[in-house]
């Protein structure tokens, strides 16, 4: 009895512990991002740079704000953002597919070794200048440029994870003679669905950056394409206040997509030490 | 997957390097003579962008173009690598410092530099000085966050056994973390070079006068579509090259680490670094 | 053999063409073209056509217009899109056919009909008319050395558009005065950047236009004589309205009267300043006292070939285009006005 009444009190006692450093790490993060304002702020008023190329925090905070009641910036929202999903859905469809039989076939990984190579090292955004010129300010220039910058990542993460299993559960499931199609939905693709989703997570973010890098250089709508109409407009810190905006998209949507993959990742064996 | 196991002979040999090039060879091939004759404006003739490479390298633009922003790319790797790795290790091994920072970092590696490079430019000047900083800012983040999450994943019985032995921490930090954190460290480099790649042409998109990003630019803006696509292939070649030394350095450096490394069959570790040597 | 290939690169974005219906993004035009017999259109069963304005101004004849029903009267239901500031994203949606006609410059056209790209100028939205006061050019900062043409020389010079009338026309003016055209660094920036680059001396010169050329003004910036489109191309045609060839072929009757519609609107325009003034404060963001006390450009005129011809010849020797372009042939619509 004492033992189970020493181990409910260990218990709490590490509970409210992990709670209380729970608190004092979420404290020290807000310790920093108001550091970095601040120092924003300071810079900003010091007159370094001229006002007009970085404005004060505050002045981009009351832009933000007022953005934020216009119809055209939820739009623009929508379409970096969507045009971001449809991208990585897309690339996702070409990528796992191509990565699930290079992880599974040696022949095929060898063949398409190279092909992946030179895409996973092509900069997309530079083919930008001419997809333009061949589809226009749309969403296909867009879709083709993320679809680009996504998959080859995403092909390479599918063959770690479809290449990684045991040889021992391989040569287990040789010697029972277990059909290829039962192999596969039960051994091969729940192996690989960790890497997948890290993956699917790292090209999350790239599928945001890609959009607004696209909508900055090419003039495509959305998030990008208000920050350099801003830019063109002389209103800074309207133009700032896209830039906050687009990261704080990127970053949301990674949180979320770190949250889904641990989710599969829960069930992972742990690294052994 | 077991490549290292099997025997090496002649022939086995010539099957590897033909099973590696037949789709790539077959899809060139497939480009030439599809756009052969094409009137298309937009996707000239492979043979007429081929012609205007070796133009461009005959009299001397591509070449030029190539060795500044090269320059600019070395140059900015080189501060994003020396940065990255240093606060990586540091990081990594301080989970208070790092858990402060961890939002704050994520919002930034989040945020469009392409929208900087004005500001960069008044700040820096219109010189290399801005391309370098915007190049080293965007391979930054690649290398960070990927050296922290290699020096976390280095076991840490591994850690305590150093730090029981009393290795000096100075010591510690390069023979125990540095090489423990190493194949990480290489995986976020590589991702790195092909974001520095990109930012070499998006650091060239203002204020600059040369650079093969630059001329990529130029070259849509007055519609002359051959050059257009040339200085984009030479650009993805330099990467895929690039791409591939790396590869070389990786194998010569990881490989003594892989002799090193326990040879527990099966577990993460080992596999790890199979994984990066493959 | 081109549609293969076509069809090759898309094969990726097939599925994103298929999104792209489905989200209704596009705005190609839906009416069918009218037979080529007929000179005018029904009004009561328009033609939905689509077109590009520019970015900043010069659109207000276009607005106009449309809210006086002068295009409803011509057969014509126009829907606007606005541009983005880079003229080399035009001609290909022409080209393709996602928008009918352009608001576009006279720099990038050329530069397009050189490397073949098939599009044509049909009408002038306006031409530069040295009676109305500068509104764009090379300015230098205040205690500036730089008091004429040639003491350009070995300085930079920083635009944000480099292709550009504004660049051609400098650059004919260095000629002129014998100034090396390799001599002179030009930068590209976003417009909000260049008045800060000068007063940091990171550039020597500017070259910018509209409410950024006024607001350097005001900061005591002061205009080179000798390097406007005014001394060197006088009476260049600075926006008009393209169209692809393949559009003015199929669909000669929307053409005309798309040019009659516009030249109503501009006519217009011309007589109620302030009417264009109060468009510029819809639409625009633009500050307020320089919608009040602007000069407004009048609006039509005739292409006047010859300073086009120009324009184009200096292109090509300096080296912004390859091939010689022979204006009247290969640039202008065959029926548009010129002289």
């Amino acid at each position: 009895m004492t033992l189970s009444v020493t181990l409910r009190r260990t218990g709490e006692a590490r509970r409210a512990g992990s709670e209380r450093s729970k608190l004092s790490r979420v404290a020290a993060q807000i310790g920093v991002i108001a550091g970095a304002i601040i120092l924003w702020e300071v810079i900003a008023r010091s007159g370094v740079l001229p006002a007009s190329l970085l404005p004060p925090f505050s002045e981009v905070v009351v832009a933000l704000v007022s953005l934020l009641g216009q119809a055209s910036f939820w739009g623009d929202v929508g379409a970096t953002l969507g045009g971001a999903m449809l991208g990585l859905v897309t690339s996702a469809v070409i990528a796992i597919p191509i990565g699930l039989l290079a992880g599974l076939s040696p022949f095929v990984e060898r063949s398409t070794r190279i092909l992946v190579d030179i895409g996973r090292s092509f900069p997309s955004i530079a083919l930008l200048p001419v997809i333009i010129l061949f589809y226009g300010t749309t969403l296909p220039t867009k879709l083709i440029v993320i679809v680009l910058a996504c998959s080859f990542p995403l092909i390479v993460q599918t063959i770690y994870g479809a290449r990684g299993i045991e040889e021992s559960i391989i040569e287990t499931a040789r010697s029972y003679r277990i059909r290829f199609r039962l192999y596969f939905l039960r051994v091969a693709l729940p192996t690989a669905t960790p890497s997948i989703m890290t993956g699917l997570r790292l090209a999350t973010t790239v599928a945001v950056l890609v959009a607004v890098g696209a909508e900055v250089i090419g003039g495509l709508p959305g998030i990008g394409q208000g920050l350099a109409q801003a830019q063109l407009d002389g209103a800074s810190a309207t133009a700032f206040a896209y830039f906050v905006v687009a990261g704080t998209l990127g970053f949301v949507v990674t949180r979320l997509a770190e949250l889904l993959e641990a989710r599969f990742l829960r069930w992972r064996p742990s690294d052994n030490d | 997957m077991t490549d290292a196991h099997a025997p090496v002979t002649a022939s086995a040999r010539i099957g590897r390097v033909v099973t590696l090039l037949w789709l790539p060879v077959v899809l060139l091939i497939a480009v030439f003579w599809l756009t052969a004759g094409s009137t298309n404006i937009y996707f000239p003739p492979a043979t007429t962008v081929v012609s205007t490479i070796v133009d461009g390298f005959a009299d001397g633009e591509l070449g030029a173009a190539l060795g500044y922003s090269m320059t600019n790319f070395a140059l900015g790797f080189f501060i994003a690598g020396i940065v990255g790795i240093a606060g990586g290790l540091f990081l990594g091994e301080r989970p208070a410092i790092r858990g402060a920072f961890e939002p704050m970092l994520n919002f930034v590696r989040a945020l469009p530099f392409v929208a900087l490079v004005p500001i960069f430019i008044i700040a820096l000047g219109i010189s290399a000085a801005p391309k370098i900083a915007l190049i080293a800012l965007g391979c930054l983040w690649p290398v960070l966050l990927n050296t922290t999450d290699g020096v976390r994943a280095i076991s840490p019985s591994i850690l305590e056994t150093s730090r029981s032995y009393r290795v000096g921490s100075a010591l510690r930090l390069r023979r125990v973390t540095l090489m423990g954190a190493l194949p990480q460290i290489f995986a976020g480099l590589r991702v790195a070079l092909s974001v520095g790649i990109v930012m070499v042409v998006v650091s060239e998109m203002y204020g600059s006068t040369e650079g093969i990003g630059y001329y990529i630019l130029f070259s849509a803006q007055r519609f002359a579509i051959a050059e257009t696509w040339a200085g984009t292939f030479v650009l993805a070649a330099v990467g895929y090259l690039l791409n591939v030394v790396f590869v070389w350095i990786e194998h010569l450096t990881l490989g003594w680490y892989e002799r090193r490394a326990p040879r527990v069959r099966g577990t993460r570790t080992a596999r790890s670094a199979q994984k990066v040597l493959a | 053999m081109h549609a293969r290939v076509r069809r090759y690169v898309a094969v990726g974005a097939a599925v994103a063409a298929a999104a792209l219906a489905l989200s209704g993004c596009a705005s190609s035009a839906s009416g069918t073209p009218a037979g080529a017999t007929t000179a005018t259109l029904d009004p009561a069963h328009p033609v939905k056509i689509s077109v590009i304005r520019s970015a900043g101004g010069q659109f207000e004849p276009l607005e106009i217009g449309i809210q006086k029903g002068f295009y409803k009267d011509e057969g014509l239901d126009v829907s606007v899109k606005a541009g983005t500031g880079n003229p080399a994203t035009l001609a290909p949606q022409l080209v393709s056919g996602q928008v009918q006609f352009a608001m576009i410059d006279i720099a990038s056209p050329i530069a397009a009909v050189s490397q073949s790209v098939p599009i044509k100028l049909i009408s002038v939205i306006q031409n530069d008319d040295p009676s109305i006061a500068p509104s764009a050019g090379l300015l230098v900062p205040p205690g500036s050395g730089i008091t004429s043409v040639a003491d350009l020389k070995g300085k930079t010079i920083a635009t944000n558009q480099l292709a550009g009338l504004p660049v051609v026309s400098v650059n004919k003016a260095l000629k002129s005065a014998g100034v090396p055209l390799d001599s002179v660094k030009w930068v590209q920036l976003t417009p909000d950047a260049l008045v800060d680059a000068a007063q940091s001396h990171q550039a020597d010169a500017i070259l910018t236009f509209a409410a950024f050329f006024q607001g350097a003004i005001e900061k005591g910036f002061t205009l080179l004589d000798g390097t406007t489109a005014r001394s060197t191309l006088p009476r260049v045609t600075q926006v008009a309205w393209g169209a692809s060839d393949q559009y003015i072929a199929k669909n000669p009757a929307v053409v005309a009267a798309f040019v009659r519609a516009n030249e109503r609107a501009q006519e217009y325009a011309n007589d109620h300043p302030d009417e264009v003034r109060a468009v510029d404060t819809k639409l625009t963001k633009l500050p307020a006292d320089y919608i009040a006390n602007r000069q407004i450009q009048p609006f039509s005129g005739p292409f006047h070939v010859d300073v086009i011809q120009q324009t184009a010849d200096a292109m090509l020797s300096q080296g912004f285009i390859k091939k010689k372009v022979d204006v009247a042939s290969q640039l202008l619509w065959s029926d548009a006005e010129k002289n």
